[in-house]
């Protein structure tokens, strides 16, 4: 028999090979009597040696698993040591460490024990233990089991704050050949489940506000990154349909590690895409917040994101046409495509201009990072940059080894950022 | 003029106010705890007083509701100079009738911004590294040692998510401590007995944390620069996880 500890190591260690790093997001309140809400923002409570925010409590409930997905450590026919979870004593796990400010709530996932619904209803058992046996009302985020029944993602949907459902690899190609016992409809079903009940869920609300919310987080899913030949376009395509159809919240990228040997898979030696990874956040960042499509980004004749330049000033490198843009008249969209122009500084712009018409100091002074921004603006009809926008020494004055970071608190729109005069 | 106050940001409310009523003089603030008394400045003691305090955070609240907040943060850096930088960025604002602080162009806005950012992250690293030890099941301790005056600020987020629980919080640098129970939370200074009363010690959840935080080590992806830049070594010391 395993102990509570040994298993918390096993099942930690299965899932931390997810490397999305899913902070909060939702603003449930606690009750009276219970203890917990999840706070807007999420918040990062420590960070591990790989430099990942660990906000949540991520962990397995079961890393026993009838499936065999090649890109997978927890597949049957992998040799690991396998551990399950009593509802009770995973609930418990939780309550303690929420108590004590270690985390601020669940990631619950499993390998399939047995089938899909099984395997579901423990999640459930577990999750509403926390919810009423330990009154614990913090942020619970759940992944659904492709193949899940309509039923259980509706309780599911009513206990957590958010629910997943993993796409993992890009195109149904890739399914077949790596994971050929999911089918693309037990994974996308589940999706539409999700975004009908929410929906129904909000309609319900409109007519009695006591109506309890349904995954009030919303859902999110994760794609897989270098384990097959898909495209970055054909991410993006992918990403750009969830959004659109799913009303999905977020899409995780995570850059593949090698853990077993396949034919189709990448030999154990390749190096882990961590820079295109970094590079998928940042497009995708630009087609939730900034207003870009895929199409904009990439094309078939040029299907992968550049390595060397982030996405949006390699967009504006070919589209020089549109440069530079005068800061004083510029609307809020096209401000906002300037590079070295983010979210908070077009706001700042567009609030500083009212005051008096802005000159190149006054752009530095709000904080414009005018080591990229000043190759595309003028201000007060004065161009700052010391080359004027041609395409060739731009790419190499703009390129720069780049000093990126696991995406995480930081980069989302949180607490901090409304604060420092982004919604001023 | 020098107006000299009481320590507290109601004592600098009501030193702002007074300051207001003051038309061609150079206005300069001063805590009491700072104070030596100068050669050239005339100096004035302000009388704390609640209700004209009030007026200036209502009118600051005309302004943005968020202001007061934030300038208020801004004063707890304690910055050499912020309490001039506060007092002209509220000038500035009753002047054009509007938020002040979009104005990054202006020098004390600037500051003040700067100052209530520099609190903003240590409130920031309140909430994620508190980290409670176990007394009883409803007893919870955790220290401190913050870089800001940030107990105030961090107080009521604590008691929202467990307010169920008896809980203290101490700065162990201030000598002051949260306290908190399910009827509300308050501010108090510590006795020394109090501040050397030591942390509930280790049990198999807080070995399990420790052992779940070594696991999830990813020898790949390895990066200590990184996670330095995220959890600095002076703010481990109270650190479950890095023990
Ligand atoms: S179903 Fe999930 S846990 Fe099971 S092998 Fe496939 S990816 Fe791994």
């Amino acid at each position: 028999m395993l102990t509570t500890a040994e298993k918390l190591n096993i099942l930690g260690e299965a899932a931390k090979y997810d490397a999305s790093c899913s902070s909060s997001g939702s603003g449930r309140q606690g009750k009276p009597g219970g203890f917990g809400n999840a706070h807007m923002a999420g918040i990062c409570h420590t960070w591990t040696d790989d430099g990942r925010c660990l906000s949540l409590l991520k962990v397995l409930y079961s890393n026993v698993c009838i499936f065999d997905c090649a890109y997978c450590v927890n597949r049957t026919s992998n040799d690991v040591l396998r551990a399950t979870f009593e509802p009770d004593e995973l609930a418990q796990i939780v309550v303690e460490f929420y108590k004590r400010n270690y985390i601020e709530g669940l990631f619950l996932s499993s390998g399939i024990i047995k089938n899909p619904d099984y395997t579901m209803e423990q999640l459930t058992k577990t999750v509403s233990l926390l919810r009423n046996k330990y009154n614990y009302y913090g942020y619970i985020h759940v992944k659904v089991v492709p193949g899940t029944s309509k039923k259980l993602i509706e309780a599911m949907g009513l206990l957590a704050d958010r629910i997943s459902v993993n796409i993992e690899l890009p195109s149904k190609n890739s399914l077949a050949l790596l994971a050929p016992q999911k089918k693309p409809k037990n994974i996308t079903l589940p999706m539409q489940q999700i975004k009908l009940a929410k929906l129904d869920n909000a309609e319900a609300r409109k007519k009695y506000k006591k109506a309890p919310l349904f995954a009030p987080a919303g859902q999110s899913t994760q794609i897989i990154i270098g384990a097959t030949p898909d495209s970055d376009l054909a991410i993006l395509r992918l990403s750009e349909g969830l959004y659109n159809g799913y009303n999905m919240k977020r899409v995780y990228y995570s850059a593949y590690l090698p853990v077993g040997k396949h034919p189709a898979l990448p030999s154990p030696e390749t190096r882990v895409p961590l820079l295109r990874e970094h590079r998928l956040y940042q497009a995708d960042w630009l087609l939730r917040f900034y207003g870009f499509q895929a199409a904009e980004l990439l094309n078939d004749e040029k299907p992968s994101l550049d390595l060397e330049l982030d996405p949006k000033c390699n967009w504006a490198l070919n589209n020089l046409d549109l440069f530079p843009v005068e800061v004083n008249t510029a609307d809020y969209q096209l401000l906002l495509r300037i590079p070295g122009i983010g979210v908070q500084s077009a706001q700042r712009i567009i609030a500083a201009r009212k005051e008096k018409r802005l000159n190149l100091e006054d752009l530095k002074k709000l904080g414009i990072v005018m080591k990229r921004a000043q190759y595309f603006v003028t201000a007060a009809g004065k161009f700052g940059g010391r080359l004027r926008p041609k395409s060739h020494n731009l790419h190499t004055a703009l390129a720069q080894p780049t000093d990126y970071v696991q995406l995480s608190l930081f980069d989302l729109p949180t607490a901090n950022s409304f604060l420092n005069a982004g919604n001023f | 003029m020098l107006l000299l106050y009481d320590n507290t940001y109601t004592g600098f409310l009501s030193a702002v106010f007074k300051a207001f009523g003051q038309t061609k003089e150079e206005i300069a603030f001063v805590k009491e705890k700072n104070f030596v008394p100068p050669v050239l400045f005339e100096v004035q003691q302000v009388a704390t007083n609640e209700q004209q305090a009030k007026r200036v955070a209502n009118g600051l609240q005309k302004l943005h509701p968020q202001l007061p907040k934030i300038l208020y943060k801004a004063w707890l850096s304690e910055r050499t100079g912020i309490d001039q930088a506060i007092y002209q960025t509220m000038r500035l604002g009753f002047k054009i009738k509007n938020n002040p602080l979009s104005l990054l162009q202006n020098d004390w806005v600037k500051q003040t911004m700067l100052a209530q950012k520099k609190v903003s992250l240590a409130v920031e690293r309140g909430y994620q590294f508190v980290r409670f030890t176990k007394f009883t099941d409803s007893f919870y301790i955790a220290d401190l040692e913050p870089e800001y005056n940030i107990l105030p600020l961090i107080g009521q987020h604590f008691h929202a998510r467990f307010a169920e629980a008896n809980f203290i919080i101490r700065d162990k640098i201030r000598k002051t401590a949260i306290i908190s129970n399910k009827n509300g939370w308050q501010l108090v200074e510590l006795l020394p007995e109090q501040i050397n009363l030591p942390l509930a010690g280790t049990d198999e959840y807080t070995r399990m944390w420790q052992n779940y935080f070594k696991v999830l080590a990813n020898p790949q992806r390895h990066n200590t620069k990184l996670q330095q830049k995220f959890v600095p070594l002076k703010h481990r010391k109270y650190l479950t996880e890095f023990k």
